[in-house]
């Protein structure tokens, strides 16, 4: 799966699920939906949920360390007018003062800001940040199962010290979750699925049934296999060690280390 | 990505004991309109684990922190030209060229650039060693973990670091380059205790390995232009990389090279080839799986990834007998575990 959407409630996820043409897991809980390279769970309002549903997640789909995984939800902000999008670039646990820091591989158009995490409802907006409920649990459970350069977290300022969250319908989070979805999509999913997609393409597996009948490979020779086939392709215009120059080979690591000599042996041809 | 060293940082971190160094001041009014982000310690950002080299490698950021604990370090054994007391600073760790043999990607979590900006700490631990050593000159290499030069319009290192030494008549400083980036060093007065190494590969490798690195036709000027001024400068051939028709690259870059240098006025030249720690190495190949430099003709030997006796005699000797046709043999260091 390239990527997974992390949201709180129902009425952030709707536009998404619209967005990107999402259809229901049955019998999931928390509740997930999919298509063919991008999910979303419906994590419930807290830390602790948010984190637990990354998990399930993750788990429920086998998602690589290669997969973005994004949070979007509503945040409350002192001064920022309803509507405004931030991307997160700092995320400090009030309770204890830890803060962590995504990681941003390009430039992008959309603003970013501070945010503060808490576990109930804020009114006071006593520092000039984000405040919402669920962004330092995502980070620190994503970072778990992917890399920390591929997960972020957007934020839609939906309530000020103006502007009470009392307010505010769930028809009104729709739409402005749904109304910065396309600038979101064109901004940070597009360019971060780019970076992850050129480099799966490099990492892409070769067919290793032709090796693996001839002799038995454990895990970890499986692995270095699916290395040594990489470079050897690197090394001979993407051709693979041919089977019948190694049929003496009577085990899995005689043929691994004569094929690793063989590359031993080439000099490397720079253009 | 152009060729040309690129300062377009756009996220700043800084550790709040860092914020109200010159230094630190300096830069964040350099770049004024990136996002500053406070942070308390640069590994919160640096040392994680799970962070991407290569991904981070297009858009790092810039940290602003301050170095704790040991500022000067010994030097590894083999690393000198000649002198007999010899260690390293780094002023700065990363640097924004993207060598594909470079330690630093395999060496480091992550490609951000961290700035210490303490650098009164860095020249008091100098002031003590060459007191310590004060029968002999003692030796400070620059660009160990950093280009020396190539972030200088940002580090302003040069203005703070060349007359400071210059003062210190028993310290050696090496500035270690593959940048032109030589304003600075153009408009204070020439020192004869600060060496500036150029480090060189033949044509086919600076196209096709180190990335973003200006040409080896601009680089030779800028050292001519050193030079020329009374800079003493040196040349390093290292690391030496072992590929199809190295030995005609390499006799080509040298004629390129000692048609503009003057061997007569140069320092000294070095020549290593290449070679890894094995954790670097496994880390560096897992980051570009299908770069075939990190397959042909390494062996794992000593704790390193490196070529094999008979490719590396011949890269060294070759090496070795091509340059001598220009510089004379006692300014020749070969770097040999």
């Amino acid at each position: 799966m390239l990527l997974h959407f992390v949201v709180a409630l129902h009425c952030e996820a709707a536009p998404i699920i619209e967005f990107y043409k999402l259809k229901s897991i049955h019998n999931t809980l928390p509740q997930v939906y999919r298509n063919e390279s991008v999910c979303l769970v419906v994590t419930g309002i807290g830390g602790l949920a948010c984190a637990s549903a990354v998990g399930y997640l993750a788990g429920l789909l086998k998602s690589d360390k290669c997969g973005v995984w994004i949070n979007i939800g509503i945040a409350g902000h002192q001064q920022f007018s309803r509507g405004t999008v931030c991307l997160v670039r700092k995320v400090t646990e009030l309770a204890t003062g830890k803060a962590i820091y995504p990681s941003l591989p390009f430039s992008t158009r959309i603003p970013r800001a501070d945010c503060f995490y808490v576990d109930r409802a804020e009114v006071q907006f006593n520092e000039n940040g984000l405040y919402e409920m669920e962004s330092f649990a995502f980070f620190k459970a994503a970072w778990r199962f992917c890399t920390i350069d591929y997960v972020h977290s957007i934020k839609v300022v939906s309530d000020n010290r103006l502007e009470t969250a009392g307010q505010i319908t769930h028809s009104i989070i729709s739409s402005l979750v749904g109304s910065q979805l396309e600038m979101v999509d064109r901004n940070l999913v597009v360019p971060l699925c780019c970076i992850v997609e050129n480099l799966r393409s490099e990492t892409s597996q070769f067919d290793i049934e032709l090796y693996t009948d001839k002799w038995h490979f454990s895990e970890t020779n499986r692995l270095r296999l699916s290395r040594i086939l990489r470079q050897f392709a690197a090394l001979s215009d993407n051709q693979l060690p041919n089977i019948e120059d190694y049929k003496h080979c009577n085990k899995a690591t005689e043929f691994l280390n004569d094929v690793e000599s063989n590359l031993q042996c080439r000099e490397i041809r720079l253009i | 990505m152009s060729r040309n060293t690129s300062y377009m940082i756009d996220t700043i971190f800084i550790e709040k004991s860092a914020r109200n160094f010159p230094l630190a001041k300096e830069v964040l009014k350099r770049f004024s309109s990136a996002q500053h982000i406070e942070c308390s310690h640069y590994g919160e950002v640096f040392n994680r684990h799970g962070q991407n080299f290569r991904v981070q490698k297009n858009h790092p950021s810039l940290i602003l922190a301050v170095k704790e604990g040991e500022f000067v370090l010994p030097a590894p054994v083999e690393y000198h030209v000649g002198g007999r007391h010899n260690y390293y600073f780094s002023h700065m760790l990363n640097c924004p060229y993207d060598c594909r043999y470079c330690f630093l990607q395999g060496m480091y979590s992550s490609a951000h650039y961290v700035l210490f900006v303490n650098y009164e700490d860095f020249k008091n631990d100098i002031a003590n060693i060459t007191k310590i050593n004060s029968k002999d000159p003692s030796w400070f290499f620059s660009g160990y973990d950093c280009d020396s030069l190539a972030f200088d319009p940002v580090s302003n290192f040069v203005n703070h670091f060349v007359p400071f030494i210059a003062e210190n008549s028993n310290a050696r400083m090496e500035l270690r380059t593959k940048s032109t980036q030589i304003r600075a060093l153009n408009k204070i007065d020439v020192t004869s205790n600060v060496i500036c190494a150029f480090s060189f590969t033949g044509e086919l490798a600076n196209r096709s390995l180190e990335h973003r690195v200006p040409e080896n036709s601009k680089r030779i000027s800028a050292m001519a232009k050193l030079q020329y001024r009374g800079w003493p400068v040196a040349v390093r051939f290292d690391p030496m990389m072992y590929y199809q028709n190295w030995r005609q690259d390499f006799s080509q870059l040298c004629l390129n090279l000692f048609k503009k240098i003057n061997p007569a006025y140069l320092h000294s030249v070095s020549i290593g080839a290449f070679r890894m720690p094995v954790n670097y190495f496994r880390k560096v190949r897992s980051l570009y799986p299908t770069e075939s430099l990190f397959v042909a003709g390494l062996h794992q030997k000593n704790g390193n990834y490196e070529y094999g006796l008979n490719i590396e005699n011949e890269l060294l000797g070759e090496a070795q007998a091509i340059v001598g046709q220009f510089v004379e043999q006692d300014r020749i260091y070969t770097m040999r575990d």
